[in-house]
């Protein structure tokens, strides 16, 4: 008979699970927005999440539906082949490997982990499974994708322990007069995840990604921070990369960047934060009058006097631009519906970085989110970029990015199809080389000539600004052959 | 011009307070408190969205609001205006006219005999209703003798502008509550805090705390100001650059009378002026037109409303014409409830236009809070 495999569990409640779905990873309490934490076991284990063998503790499913009425518990099982390398410790806080046959009832996984290492969530009803799911309809980014909620009769056990504290076993048990003392090897914590950060760079990669379509140079930028590769980044681009790379560099405009980057990731009212900033008394003699001015005209930017667009023509330098973009627009979606033709592709990419890292992958827009394995492939940037900030050892199975428009109008095999689906005709070339004879209204190739289409950018660019790329048309983008 | 969509809430939007009202089962009385922009319509909105295939009634108070939740939600919601849906429950029940003790003031006393006497099964049906304040405890009286049971009302009674009207304790009362079955939602999204300073300075409810603010900036961006003009074309001209600015803002203009409603849609529609975009949308609706609501909320533009239309609304900006409003019988606290409900309509911008110092101007809140200035 076949060994029955170990299955890893980590119990929560339902709303810990949508925020964690919502925010991208599967983090400690110290990754939840603000006061979104519910009871459950990760607070007893900060930096860790906690995942148990087969079954779950009685107090654990107490615990997990404890702080309000009408919760709802379920179990996220947990892939452990998709974490490739590193340690987890066990309930002593010892090393141990990671190993779906690991003897320990309980393993310490180093947080955050992607939402690909979700095998199912696996829930007590058929009807919390069917609630559920039909909450993704009262939200923008509870976004279930390709996770899959489980549930089975069988399953419904894991829901019923009657351990009455399987918790004592993770602790040495000193025994005097028949109490149980329990005592615990001091637990190392773990580095602090700087989780705001993470989830600005997770922003940011999605940001690009949708605004990758407006042509080769946004493509090429998406893919230099997808695959840290910075030989194409100018100045400003150059400075957010830095600041994620963590690259020290003193010059001016580094220096404002890092401390405007700062500002955006830790606040929530950017306006106000950005005002403060550059009125601040710690910018010294060599930025003062800079900051100043920019501040005048952040203030100035408020009145009605003249038009927007009389605005932004007065700002001559990117920074500058996109200082009054932040002002004048409230969220990423709102800045990719909004067209002026005055703005170059350099200038929407540049928006379009700023506004991925304010807004973070919570705000990323439904409609992007949607779009296929864009989530997962940037959940588990966002962890890899954790581990790395943490110089943790874990490894996860790596997952390739989704398709670019641009890539997928640039393949060989899928371009006609793309232009023709998009509607762009009038933006592609058809070339063919080769001496010709011209016959009537033909031109007649020796031989077989190939047709290549080429893409008229100019034309090109003026044409897909302004359009939205929505999650269906994407789709069926994504999935030409 | 530009679309404007209901933006339905993240996880992360959504406090604690909501989350457990969300999480309230389909049947029983449920009492949902909260100041303007605690979320309270939202709630009930997506409750409604919950329960969508279910037997459930949205019910809003005034046709603006019901018309608004019909647009935005993107959803066949099946709703109704509070009144509307009485009156003709009642004649389905009874083939005869609602009996009332004058022109739209219903007799509720008789209403509650005629249900009484009722044989019909109860309904399972599920009420939800908006702004539930607004309704005299009778009402919901009647529906009781009726035989329903499956309430969900939200309610601020700081936002009461009907004189027939029911208490927060009334409701818990007819609900059969206590006080911690009451859900409160504290917390204000709406407004920045600049304007939910003004709005607070009008909150007139000496028996209850004052809304929470949100928290203060140090920048003082977006401070309130008083404009007092001498050329109204200046005033018109200044909401219209306010519209151009961001063709998928909504901005609200609230008036006191049908005929200044009727003088600023003119003008928004006709003075010169050079833009950068297309001259916005101009809506408008009066409740003294009884007309369906012809305003369609999921574009961007500008709505000429008067006071009693906007109970519910939100908009990007909110400027209020204070010409032609007037203090009555020297009540000054009924002038003020109709201000903190129009004040906290705005969530950007709040700007107030007058002509010169009027009965008004003595109830406004100082220069800190809501700065002076001439338009010129």
């Amino acid at each position: 008979m076949a060994n029955k495999k170990n299955r890893w569990f980590l119990p929560t409640n339902t709303d810990n699970l949508k925020m964690m779905v919502a925010q991208g990873l599967i983090s400690s309490p110290d990754g939840f927005s603000p006061n979104k934490y519910y009871k459950d076991e990760l607070e007893n284990y900060p930096g860790f999440i906690p995942v148990f063998k087969n079954s779950i503790p009685k107090d654990t499913l107490e615990l997990i539906i404890s702080e309000q009425e009408n919760m709802t518990a379920c179990l996220i099982e947990i892939d452990l082949v998709k974490i490739t390398q590193g340690s987890a410790k066990n309930q002593n806080y010892e090393a141990v490997d990671i190993s779906i046959d690991s003897h320990n009832d309980l393993l310490l996984l180093l947080a955050p982990l992607p939402l690909s290492c979700i095998k199912k969530i696996v829930f007590k009803s058929v009807e919390d499974k069917l609630s559920l799911e039909s909450e993704q309809k009262l939200s923008s980014n509870f976004i279930l994708s390709d996770l899959k909620t489980h549930y089975s009769k069988a399953d419904e056990n894991l829901f019923n322990a009657n351990i009455i504290n399987k918790g004592v076993e993770f602790f040495d048990k000193d025994k005097e007069d028949g109490n149980e003392v329990k005592t615990q090897t001091d637990p190392v914590k773990p580095v602090p995840v700087n989780y705001p950060r993470i989830y600005a760079f997770g922003g940011l990669l999605v940001s690009l990604f949708y605004i990758a379509k407006n042509g080769k140079l946004s493509n090429k930028i998406y893919q230099d921070f997808c695959t840290i590769d910075k030989a194409s980044l100018d100045s400003d681009k150059l400075c957010i990369y830095q600041y994620f790379n963590q690259i020290e560099d003193d010059n001016i405009l580094q220096t404002m960047y890092n401390k405007l980057l700062d500002k955006l990731i830790s606040r929530e009212n950017s306006k106000d934060d950005i005002i403060m900033l550059l009125e601040g008394a710690d910018w010294g003699d060599r930025f003062k009058s800079r900051t100043q001015d920019l501040a005048q005209m952040l203030r100035g930017f408020e009145d009605n006097e003249t038009t927007i667009s009389e605005k932004f023509s007065k700002a001559t330098k990117p920074l500058e631009r996109l200082l009054l973009m932040l002002f004048h627009k409230e969220s990423i979606e709102s800045l990719i519906e909004y067209q002026l033709d005055m703005f170059t592709e350099d200038d929407y990419l540049l928006f379009s970085l700023i506004f991925g890292v304010r807004d973070k992958f919570i705000k990323m827009p439904k409609f992007v989110r949607e779009y296929q394995n864009l989530q997962n492939f940037i959940s588990n940037k966002m962890a890899e970029y954790a581990h790395s900030e943490l110089k943790s050892s874990i490894k996860f199975k790596s997952i390739s990015s989704p398709k670019t428009v641009w890539d997928i109008l640039n393949a060989k095999s899928t371009a006609k199809k793309a232009v023709k689906k998009l509607e762009i005709t009038d933006c592609v070339q058809t070339v063919m080389s080769g001496d010709c004879q011209i016959q009537g209204n033909e031109r007649i190739f020796k031989g077989y000539a190939e047709p290549k289409y080429k893409i008229i950018e100019r034309e090109y660019f003026k044409i897909i600004s302004s359009k939205n790329i929505g999650t269906e048309t994407y789709n069926n983008l994504a999935r030409l052959k | 011009m530009a679309k404007r969509k209901f933006r339905l809430p993240g996880v992360e939007d959504l406090n604690k307070d909501q989350d457990r009202v969300l999480r309230l089962p389909e049947d029983g009385q449920f009492l949902i408190v909260g100041g303007p922009g605690t979320g309270k319509s939202v709630v009930a909105l997506l409750r409604a969205m919950k329960f969508s295939d279910n037997d459930y009634l949205f019910l809003a108070y005034n046709h603006t609001l019901h018309s608004l939740s019909k647009q935005l939600t993107g959803f066949d919601l099946k709703a109704d205006t509070l009144k509307s849906w009485f009156y003709k429950l009642q004649y389905k029940l009874t083939k005869k006219y609602m009996p009332e003790i004058r022109d739209r003031k219903i007799d509720y006393d008789k209403v509650i005999e005629i249900f009484k006497e009722n044989e019909e099964p109860a309904s399972d049906l599920h009420i939800l209703i908006d702004e539930g304040q607004d309704m005299p405890i009778k009402f919901y009286d009647s529906l009781i003798e009726l035989g329903f049971e499956n309430f969900f009302i939200v309610a601020d009674q700081n936002q009461q502008i009907t004189d027939e009207n029911s208490s927060r304790k009334e409701l818990s009362d007819i609900l059969g509550l206590e006080v911690k079955d009451v859900i409160e939602l504290k917390q204000n999204y709406r407004n920045s805090h600049p304007v939910a300073l003004v709005a607070q300075h009008f909150f007139t409810d000496k028996s209850s705390p004052k809304p929470e603010l949100p928290e203060a900036l140090k920048a003082a961006l977006g401070t309130p100001i008083l404009y007092e003009y001498k050329d109204f074309n200046q005033c018109i001209k200044f909401i219209l650059r306010e519209a151009d600015r961001d063709l998928t803002n909504l901005i609200g203009v609230v008036v006191a009378k049908t005929e200044i409603l009727d003088i600023c849609k003119g003008k928004l529609g006709g003075v010169e002026i050079e833009l950068d975009n297309p001259r916005p949308i101009i809506q408008s609706y009066s409740s003294k037109n009884k007309q369906d609501v012809n305003i369609d909320f999921s574009e961007g533009g500008v709505v000429v409303l008067n006071d009693k239309s906007i109970k519910g609304l939100e908009f990007d900006v909110v400027f209020v014409m204070l010409n032609g409003f007037e203090i009555y019988n020297n009540d000054e606290d009924s002038m003020r409830k109709r201000l903190y409900v129009m004040s906290s309509r705005a969530i950007k911008k709040l700007i107030f236009f007058q002509s010169s110092e009027n009965d008004i101007t003595k109830i406004l809140p100082s220069n800190n809070i809501l700065q002076r200035k001439e338009l010129s």
